[in-house]
């Protein structure tokens, strides 16, 4: 039973070595030599401005949460698409049950501005 | 299967379905509509309805077969559910006149019946999250305090963890089993193999989590105490009933054997003594709420280690009178001027002089909690120890007993501060100023809760045969 799981141990443990073993090869094997101007920190090659922990601007977030809502909805609509001539009105009209559904939070969200981006 | 079956079967949620899209499109079509506690209060109490006498009338259907199914038993739990939810409603008028308070707690209540009947993994993982998310929101929508925020975020991110867990728990018993039948747990109980054992003991885990079962408890008494009095109110009642169904689904008759017994005794034995213990020393009447429903689950997850039809009828019938009397008083909590100063349980001190109605409402309910005698509470309490002893383990029954009675002290405590003590005198000016009466929604809330509180404290058989299983 639990050598079904042998590839992901395996891919476990090629994957923490990919990412281990180059951190640890530079660490041994590479020549340091600091001065002050090496070990200021840099942001592609010109001087940092401003702090790392920036406020990330919220908006994003619901993009995102909205996204991946209207995403899943493909992902139900494609294999529905495929069987349509199958499945028959009752699998129409359960579909159409599900987007009216869809819509409505759609309308809602509208209207409450989630979809303004100012 | 015709469409007539299917909609009987599905008709709670139907009801529940129509009322949430309803009050979505009010809040679409109508600005600063009066409406939502009307269309929630007549969607939830149909849905009960609906759910009692399709029990009654003992329907049974697979609307969805392998992934969806009812019968009386789920009816009756349902209607439970739902009918609990009737006096949160009522709690919330004065609290949320509109907003998205009321399709918030519709949708949960959807999560709870999707969870009763659920019958694959994955109609199990879409009900749990329906039910918690919402939840989530609730806890930080009325914000009357700064911890609101941090609370609803411990929460969602503990319960994130649990969820988490729980689909990894359901990867391996997948991955053993090659199933998503709920089936598959049970089969993975009797099991030696260690994937299935470490499968179940992750979605046990994940559960105790949910049902805060020491020590993955401490979320909630920052979420309770953060949360306004009918969302507590709901979590404490509706939640946790939510939770338990799940896994009284996922067990369904199968028993528990030897080593997962132990846990399935250990944790909820910890968790009555740690949650009685640490009620002694609360100020606040919701974190003691808190700490006092943290000792329940335990109680609720030792009926497990009992037979499969008594554990149901156990659950069940524990659910509902630990739910009435959690909901009784908070309900009869009286108003005050802020959220923190109701909130203080120095307050009740006196309130029998003051207002002897509400009084007798927390005491009743309080010397059920502890489950004294006459009332629900003991009958509740019974049934699970009872079980207990009838699987063979007299030593956790007894050691869980001992546990109860730590919780005697804090219930009893503010009986003592209702009857006997006099309100301090240097408060007595704040007390009386920021204090009204319950407004008559909650007084209505409290008689929806006491009558079938009595009806099961006198009938108690009756009520168990209703509750089938």
């Amino acid at each position: 039973m639990l050598d079904n799981y042998l590839p992901v141990l395996v891919f476990i443990l090629v994957g923490i070595l990919f990412g281990v073993g180059p951190l640890v090869a530079g660490f041994v094997i590479g020549p340091r030599r600091p001065y002050d101007e090496k070990l200021s920190p840099y942001e592609c090659g010109f001087e940092p401005f401003g702090d790392a922990r920036a406020p990330f601007d919220v908006r994003y977030y619901l993009v995102a949460i909205l996204f991946i809502l209207f995403d899943l909805e493909i992902a139900f609509l494609f294999p529905w698409a495929v069987v349509l001539d199958q499945i028959g009105l009752a699998g129409f009209l359960a579909m159409m049950v599900f987007l009216a559904i869809l819509v409505v939070g759609f309308v809602y969200e509208w209207k409450k501005g989630a979809l303004e981006w100012e | 299967m015709s469409a007539e079956t299917v909609l009987t079967a599905l008709l709670p949620e139907v009801l529940l379905l129509a009322g949430l899209l309803l009050l979505i499109g009010l809040e679409i079509a109508v600005p600063r509509h009066r409406g939502a506690f009307a269309v929630s209060l007549l969607a939830v109490a149909a849905a009960a309805a609906a759910a009692a006498w399709l029990s009654a009338g003992g329907s049974s259907a697979a609307p969805f077969p392998g992934h969806y199914s009812v019968g009386p038993d789920t009816f009756a739990a349902k209607a439970v559910v739902l009918a609990l939810a009737v006096p949160v409603l009522l709690l919330a008028r004065g609290e949320f006149p509109g907003g998205p308070f009321y399709p918030l707690l519709v949708s949960s209540l959807l999560g709870v019946c999707l969870v009763v009947s659920a019958d694959s993994f994955l109609t199990l993982f879409l009900g749990v999250e329906l039910m918690s998310i919402p939840v989530y929101v609730l806890v930080v929508l009325a914000f009357q305090r700064e911890e609101s925020a941090e609370a609803a975020l411990k929460y969602l991110v503990l319960s994130g963890t649990a969820s988490a867990t729980f689909l990894l728990g359901v990867s391996l018993l997948y991955g053993g089993s090659g199933s998503l039948a709920l089936s598959a747990f049970s089969t993975a109980l009797g099991s030696r193999d260690v994937l299935a054992t470490a499968g179940v003991v992750l979605v046990l885990s994940a559960f105790f989590l949910k049902a805060a079962v020491v020590p993955f408890h401490t979320w909630a008494p920052d979420a309770y105490e953060a949360a306004s009095v009918p969302v507590t109110a709901y979590m404490a009642a509706v939640v946790k009933a939510g939770v338990l169904f799940a896994v009284l689904r996922l067990f369904a008759l199968a028993p528990a054997e030897r080593p997962l017994v132990d846990l399935l005794a250990l944790l909820p034995l910890a968790s009555m003594v740690w949650g009685n213990l640490a009620a002694m020393r609360q100020d606040g009447l919701r974190r003691l709420i808190a700490y006092s429903s943290i000792a329940h689950a335990g109680y609720l997850f030792y009926a497990f280690l009992g037979d499969g039809p008594g554990r149901f009828q156990a659950v069940t019938f524990y659910l509902l009178a630990y739910g009435l009397m959690n909901v009784l008083v908070l309900a009869a909590l009286p108003p005050a001027g802020d959220d923190v100063a109701r909130d203080r349980l120095e307050r009740l001190k006196g309130l029998f002089q003051r207002q002897p109605y509400a009084a007798w409402m927390i005491a009743v309910a309080m010397l059920s909690l502890a489950g004294i005698p006459p009332f629900p509470g003991f009958v509740a309490k019974f049934l699970v120890f009872k079980n207990v002893v009838a699987a063979g383990y007299p030593v956790y029954a007894v050691l869980g007993l001992v546990g109860s009675y730590l919780g005697l002290y804090f219930y009893l405590r503010v009986i003592q501060y209702l009857f006997m003590a006099p309100p301090p005198p240097a408060e007595e000016a704040s007390a009386a100023e920021g204090e009204g009466a319950p407004s008559r929604l909650a007084l209505a809330a409290t008689v929806l809760c006491l009558l079938p509180a009595i009806l099961i404290a006198l009938f108690p058989g009756w009520v168990i045969d209703r509750l089938g299983g």
